[in-house]
């Protein structure tokens, strides 16, 4: 699984800042709803594999990364075929029958949702999770004045996300100290295999707690205080890149709206 | 239990981004008994080397044998589901920092742990458990209480003695010392090599410690960027200076000082490893010239 992963690089897609390509994501996923036709949904699966290719990954990675996503992409082409029953009669056999709607709408909604995971997936691989969480606060900020703590909820974030890989590799590190106890993860009874868990939970929790503490002291000596009057290490900084990728939304959708009359 | 490390290469993270070699046609064979240490910087391949002597990792290339027990690379659907039991329980493995994988309610039951899943009835497991826990001399006292409720020290202890309960012949130690200030250390490595002799243990020592290393083992392998780049006595290797410098590791104290000693005082014997040997050594003769 590969979504919410960050990998290194310089492409154009990395370059941008997070909060053009978080808004844009966002803006996206209405404008997906706009593609209802054959030249509408040429035009978005270009665009989509235009901007992969920007990204520079590797087609190979994206394909071993998104091969579960797939599934359910097809998954829900089948739910259309087999239940959507507007339109003509196509093909019948036995209790199935396949209409011309089916297919229409199969097609669609599974495109739909290729474009969308695809781009976001796109968004969190070339967008480091710190830049990330420093876009959702950029967002959240006008809403402080509904007393939205948008400063503390991106500080959760930022913590979660940077114990992440901490955490992960002191499982691994206790996971190999029980397998070296005999611990048997990989096969036996289900029954067994949930018995395992436990002296991999405790061990776990214990050092996520201790963890937390120590980062709460750490952060109370140095004088830690949020929010207002902060200043940041990382500044983010707004280019005309990133005021092109807006305009490219509006070309985007514009674009669509006039196909839509073509078909 | 002799061990035989054969044209070992392992790829980490194989067929992403990340993918990076962690060790490179690796060529170790280690006969029974023996102690030898791992030597090396953090990153070196020196852990992920180790993690393959029990089949907790499998060679992406080449072969891992362990007396009759071959660990090979996974190519079939079949290997992924073999059991390595067997060879789980005749290689210990003790990681770094060991006091993190507790977490049984009692110390003994934490130390049962481990013959229980190794097939062990509950009347042995506890036998076994006991004469570990004496092994590593914990308090009888002690025996009863949570692990979360002991010192450091104390933890580690039941933690190595979780390991020694499965009575294996070959032990492993990752980095036993870290985190423990100098006489702590001591203790933990001469803990080892008792617990080698009196039990007949093969051991292999995972250290960065160039006087662990000096003052302990009887044979060092340098790992560096994932291959071997030196196998022999730790002495051969602390005492030429340019192979020492070109591998980036340090002379050790003990070597240091007696080359102080002799540039100020004349010859030494070359054989003198650890820092009381060293220490007697000159305590005597400086008073023999005091006579």
């Amino acid at each position: 699984m590969i979504i919410g992963q960050y990998i290194p690089g310089h492409s154009w897609l990395h370059s941008l800042d997070a909060r053009a390509k978080t808004l844009f994501v966002l803006l996206f996923i209405p404008i997906v709803f706009l593609a209802d036709n054959l030249w509408t949904n040429m035009f978005l699966l270009t665009f989509t594999l235009f901007a992969v290719k920007l990204s520079q990954l590797s087609w190979r990675f994206l394909w071993n990364g998104l091969k579960m996503i797939l599934f359910l992409i097809i998954f829900t082409l089948f739910l259309q075929l087999f239940f959507n029953r507007d339109g003509e009669l196509l093909v019948a056999f036995g209790p199935f029958s396949i209409y011309s709607e089916g297919i229409r709408m199969g097609m669609i909604v599974s495109l739909r949702f290729f474009y969308l995971v695809m781009l976001t997936t796109l968004v969190t691989l070339t967008t480091t999770p710190m830049e990330l969480t420093d876009s959702i606060e950029a967002g959240l900020r006008p809403l402080e004045r509904f007393k939205v703590p948008a400063h503390e909820i991106a500080l959760m974030l930022s913590i979660s996300l940077r114990f992440l890989p901490t955490l992960a590799d002191e499982t691994d590190r206790i996971m190999k100290a029980q397998q070296a106890r005999g611990v048997d993860l990989k096969s036996g009874p289900v029954k067994d295999r949930l018995k395992a868990v436990v002296p991999l939970m405790i061990p776990l929790f214990v050092s996520a707690f201790k963890r937390a503490e120590d980062l709460a002291t750490a952060m109370e000596a140095r004088g830690y205080r949020g929010g207002e009057g902060r200043t940041r290490w990382r500044e983010m900084t707004w280019h005309r890149r990133d005021t092109g990728l807006l305009v490219a939304f509006v070309v985007l959708t514009l674009i669509l709206l006039g196909l839509r009359g073509i078909g | 239990m002799p061990i035989s490390i054969e044209e070992v290469t392992y790829l980490y993270q194989l067929n992403t981004p990340f993918e990076r070699t962690a060790l490179r046609d690796v060529n170790v064979s280690i006969p029974s008994g023996a102690l030898v240490a791992f030597l090396g910087h953090t990153g070196s391949g020196k852990s992920t080397l180790v993690q393959h002597l029990n089949g907790l990792l499998r060679p992406t290339k080449g072969r891992v044998v362990v007396d009759d027990i071959e660990v090979r690379p996974i190519t079939k659907r079949r290997d992924k589901k073999e059991s390595l039991l067997p060879l789980r329980r005749r290689v210990g493995l003790v990681f770094q920092y060991p006091e993190h994988q507790l977490f049984e309610e009692t110390v003994e039951r934490d130390v049962m742990f481990g013959p229980r899943n190794f097939g062990a009835t509950e009347a042995e497991a506890k036998e076994r458990a006991h004469a570990a826990l004496r092994l590593v001399g914990l308090d009888e006292a002690l025996w009863t209480r949570s692990p979360f409720d002991l010192s450091g020290g104390q933890m580690r202890r039941v933690a190595i003695a979780g390991v020694l309960a499965s009575r294996p012949d070959v032990l492993v130690v990752d980095e036993p010392t870290a985190g423990l200030d100098p006489l702590g250390r001591r203790d933990m490595l001469s803990l080892f090599k008792r617990l080698k002799q009196e039990l007949d243990l093969t051991l292999i020592l995972v250290s960065h410690d160039m006087d662990d290393v000096l003052t302990y083992a009887e044979r060092v392998v340098v790992m560096e960027r994932g291959a071997v780049a030196f196998d022999g006595d730790p002495f051969d290797l602390f005492r030429d200076e340019a192979l020492v410098t070109s591998l980036q590791l340090d002379v050790p104290n003990v070597l240091r000082m007696a080359q102080a000693f002799e540039s100020t005082f004349g010859p030494i014997p070359p054989a003198l490893r650890t820092e009381t040997e060293l220490a007697d050594w000159i305590a005597m003769n400086l008073r023999k010239e005091g006579d």
